[in-house]
């Protein structure tokens, strides 16, 4: 017999690779949903993984980060939060595509991190 | 005591009288003196005479003279007093023997009573001319007229049987086309002679109202799809009208009350027949718009929506009915009412208990949610569907009344919390408190529909999701707007990803996928018969994901190996060709085959496919049947299976198709052992705590216990059969028999 398989549809779901956690340590919503603003979860509401290996959505974080009260701490390990080296996930993934607008809106905000 | 009664019964006269109060002036005034008394007797000969005979003699001198000195004493009142009390006994005892003669005399009925009402007629003739020789003057002649008449109509009135005969004479001949209405005219001319005049009209009017029934019953009865009223009108001016003008004699009556009259009927029939003419809709729309024009009463509405609502409850709100069925019905009934009563007053009230009963139905939502997004020509709610594509100019409902200038109060005759429904789909879903129920509904069927997708194409889904957000309201939909959005990036990074891999390895090409975000699609997109995929094959899906991986930094893929599905070719030494689209479980048994063989390795055990792909023996079982039922496997013993390479390895009996019928069934007993599963899951954790708690139980009263307590929600409530309870129980290892009932073994 001989069986050739012509064309597989699979059903697969993505998650975000992270070791330590499920929730976001801030809005205690999983990582693979959004933020508490953001409709679309994945590319619209990337994750930000900080020097400290905590990772958070990056809207949530970036909002903790504009309160006076954060001082620039992580909001887990209160050390200053510091974006990952160069390989952060955000940067990575915006480069890869460049037709999505909110990648390139990551992109923006996330110099305005490493600046702090 | 004897002279007591006695004396009680005699009439009393005045010497009576005079004995007992012999200075009394009053009685003094009208004691009447010897020569008058004379008088009065000749006079009252007279008047007997003249009563019992025909001929009518002029009173002889004598009389005269009599009554010239009875009138200058003043006694006219008195002999006229006499006269009525005369015709009153005389009327009343030949009318008490006529009522024996009449009873057995049912054989000529209308000649019979046509002569009844004859003599009356003539006697009353007699008795006025008597009157008029007796002198009386104007006034007198009409106060014994009067009292003549009421005489009379006491006697047609009081007497059932009579007043019935002529009311079934009437009945038979009024409208019959042969003649004979002769004898009617003379009826009704006599009853009005004794003053009967409205009672006459009664008669014939209950006599026409009923004609007329029975006339649109006959012509009309359940034809809904043409007018009737012209028609109608028509044949009461042309028919009825005549015929009635010679027998009712009122000012008020004109052909408008005759139209008035047939109208009515019409609107009797209609209510009766409400529940098919709106069962019948669209076919009866023309009868609808004619109800609409006829009802004009309070009454008559109030009536149409009872018997609706009975007959309803008689013939829809029941067990026997088709959930669809009623959803249809109660379709039709929005858009029916509304053509009766375009105010919507009758529809809320009729709606009321169609709604609460299909709210109580546990599978309404799911018929309604189906009717509306399939679009297919078998969508029995095809209704639903056409009008959720025609909502475009459907305007959400105003909630805030005092800014609205075009308000107007409610009806007056409406319900307190009364609410115009005049849209089909709202007034569906709005049966139920919360949208919840609808959404998640949605989300199955979204759900299912997206997963069979192949070609990533949601131009359909979009569409869809866009009018029902129309009538749900946007917030209500993030969940599919997620799963709609996961479609579109799916395909966008597939196409990525292939450019990539054509240039490399032909074979990955095979692989597409749709990429979920698991959170958001119903039960996580969970699946509970998961297996891991053949070497080959889980190859291609990790070549897959790494590149999946470089695109999205930090994201990895999860694969559902038993959803999706697999298009693949099988070819056989024999020439045999086919072509299968089927579940990965199937296409991954059948792989381990054609790869086995490959290694040289011809048969495999249940038991070595459950192993080399993890995978449920249900599971594996019912792949098994598939394959053997479309003659690609063969089972050479129990539990062991291998390719049918050619066709003439098979038994002769199998060929002629024993071997679907064999492993149907084979499929048939899987399922069995599924379900059998089921209720171990579902049913032990109640029967354990019943056990515990109680000890020994009955099997009735177990039975009855699970009714109770298993939680009925999404259709998991509980419906083993007692019998079937029974045999589950003696199989299940950790129960025991204990006398008449069922206990826990001891461990």
């Amino acid at each position: 017999m001989k069986l050739t398989i012509k064309r597989w549809h699979a059903v697969t779901s993505w998650y975000w690779d992270i070791l330590n956690d499920e929730l976001c340590g801030i809005c205690r919503v999983s990582f693979d949903g959004t933020c508490p603003v953001c409709k679309y979860p994945g590319d619209e509401c990337p994750l930000v993984i900080g020097e400290c290996q905590h990772a958070f959505h990056m809207h949530c974080i970036l909002k903790w980060l504009e309160t006076d009260t954060s001082k620039g701490l992580c909001p887990m390990c209160r050390q200053a939060f510091k974006m990952n080296g160069g390989s952060d996930i955000l940067t990575n993934s915006a480069a890869e595509n460049d037709n999505n607008q909110n990648n390139n809106l990551g992109e923006n905000t996330a110099e305005i991190v490493m600046e702090r | 005591m004897m002279t007591l009664s006695s004396s009680h019964q005699r009439p009393i006269d005045t010497a009576t009288l005079l004995n007992i109060f012999p200075n009394c002036s009053i009685i003094q005034e009208d004691y009447v003196p010897q020569s008058l008394n004379n008088d009065l007797n000749h006079i009252i000969e007279f008047i007997n005479y003249g009563l019992s005979h025909e001929i009518r003699d002029q009173p002889n001198n004598r009389v005269k003279q009599a009554l010239k000195s009875l009138f200058s004493n003043n006694m006219g009142g008195k002999l006229l007093d006499i006269y009525i009390d005369m015709i009153r006994q005389k009327v009343c005892h030949n009318n008490g023997g006529d009522d024996d003669h009449d009873d057995h005399d049912g054989d000529d009925d209308s000649s019979s009573i046509v002569s009844t009402v004859r003599t009356i007629g003539l006697n009353k003739d007699k008795f006025l001319h008597i009157a008029k020789q007796l002198q009386f003057n104007y006034i007198q002649i009409q106060i014994f007229e009067r009292s003549c008449n009421s005489v009379f109509q006491t006697i047609i009135q009081k007497n059932n049987y009579l007043s019935n005969q002529i009311s079934n004479l009437f009945k038979n001949k009024l409208f019959s086309k042969n003649d004979g209405k002769e004898d009617l005219l003379i009826i009704k001319s006599t009853l009005q002679y004794i003053g009967l005049k409205q009672h006459m009209n009664e008669i014939i009017i209950n006599v026409s109202i009923n004609y007329i029934y029975n006339f649109i019953n006959h012509n009309f009865g359940s034809r809904w799809e043409e007018p009737s009223m012209n028609i109608l009108a028509n044949w009461s001016s042309s028919v009825l009208y005549p015929t009635l003008t010679n027998f009712i004699t009122s000012d008020e009556f004109n052909i408008e009350i005759l139209n008035q009259l047939v109208k009515n009927e019409l609107v009797k029939l209609r209510t009766k027949e409400a529940f098919d003419i709106i069962v019948d809709y669209p076919d009866s729309l023309a009868t609808l718009k004619e109800l609409k024009y006829c009802i004009t009463t309070q009454k008559q509405r109030q009536h149409l929506v009872n018997t609706f609502i009975d007959s309803c409850n008689k013939r829809l709100l029941h067990a026997g009915a088709n959930t669809i069925d009623i959803i249809k019905c109660y379709l039709s009934t929005i858009k029916s009412f509304l053509i009766i009563d375009p105010r919507g007053v009758l529809l809320d009230k009729v709606c009321r208990p169609i709604r609460s009963y299909l709210k109580d139905r546990d599978d309404t939502i799911e018929k309604i949610v189906h009717g509306l997004l399939d679009d297919s020509e078998d969508n029995e709610l095809n209704d639903l569907a056409q009008e959720l594509r025609n909502s475009n100019d459907y305007i959400t409902p105003k909630i805030d009344d005092l800014n609205d200038l075009n308000w107007t109060p409610d009806p007056i005759d409406a319900l307190p919390d009364f609410r115009k429904g005049n849209d089909l789909i709202e007034s569906l879903i709005s049966i139920f408190d919360s949208k919840d129920i609808f959404i998640s509904e949605f989300m199955d069927v979204f759900c299912s529909d997206l997963l069979n997708l192949t070609d990533y194409n949601v131009t359909d889904a979009l569409l869809k999701l866009e009018l029902l957000k129309l009538r749900f309201g946007e917030r209500e939909f993030n969940s599919l707007d997620v799963m709609v959005k996961d479609l579109i990036e799916s395909k966008r990074i597939d196409h990525t990803i292939h450019l990539e891999l054509d240039e490399r390895n032909k074979d990955n090409g095979i692989f597409h996928s749709t990429v979920l975000s698991y959170l958001y699609w119903p039960n996580g997109a969970k699946s509970e018969e998961e297996f891991v995929l053949p070497t080959q094959l889980n190859n291609i899906f990790t070549n897959y994901c790494s590149h999946f991986e470089k695109l999205k930094q930090g994201r990895k893929l999860k694969l559902f190996s038993n959803k999706g599905n697999v298009e693949l070719d099988l070819e056989f030494d024999d020439n045999r060709k086919f072509t299968f689209n089927v579940s990965p479980d199937k296409a991954s048994i059948i792989h381990l085959f054609s790869s086995k063989e490959q290694e040289n390795i011809k048969e495999l055990s249940i038991d070595e496919i459950m192993n080399e792909l993890q995978m449920s023996e249900l599971l594996a079982k019912r792949a098994i049947a598939f394959w053997i039922k479309n003659q690609i496997l063969l089972e050479t013993k129990s539990g062991h299976y291998k390719i049918l390479n050619s066709l003439d390895e098979l038994s002769e009996k199998e060929k002629v198709g024993g071997t679907i019928n064999n492993y149907y069934s084979t499929e048939v007993g899987i399922k069995a052992d599924a379900e059998e599963e089921a209720v171990k899951l579902k049913y032990w954790p109640f029967i354990e705590g019943m056990l515990k708690n109680l000890g020994n139980m009955e099997l009735t009263k177990i039975h009855s216990f699970l009714k109770m307590v298993v939680p009925k929600d999404n259709g998991n409530g509980y419906n083993l059969s007692e019998k079937q309870l029974k045999e589950y129980l003696d199989n299940e290892v950790k129960v025991e028999i204990d006398g008449n009932g069922y206990k826990l073994a001891k461990r």
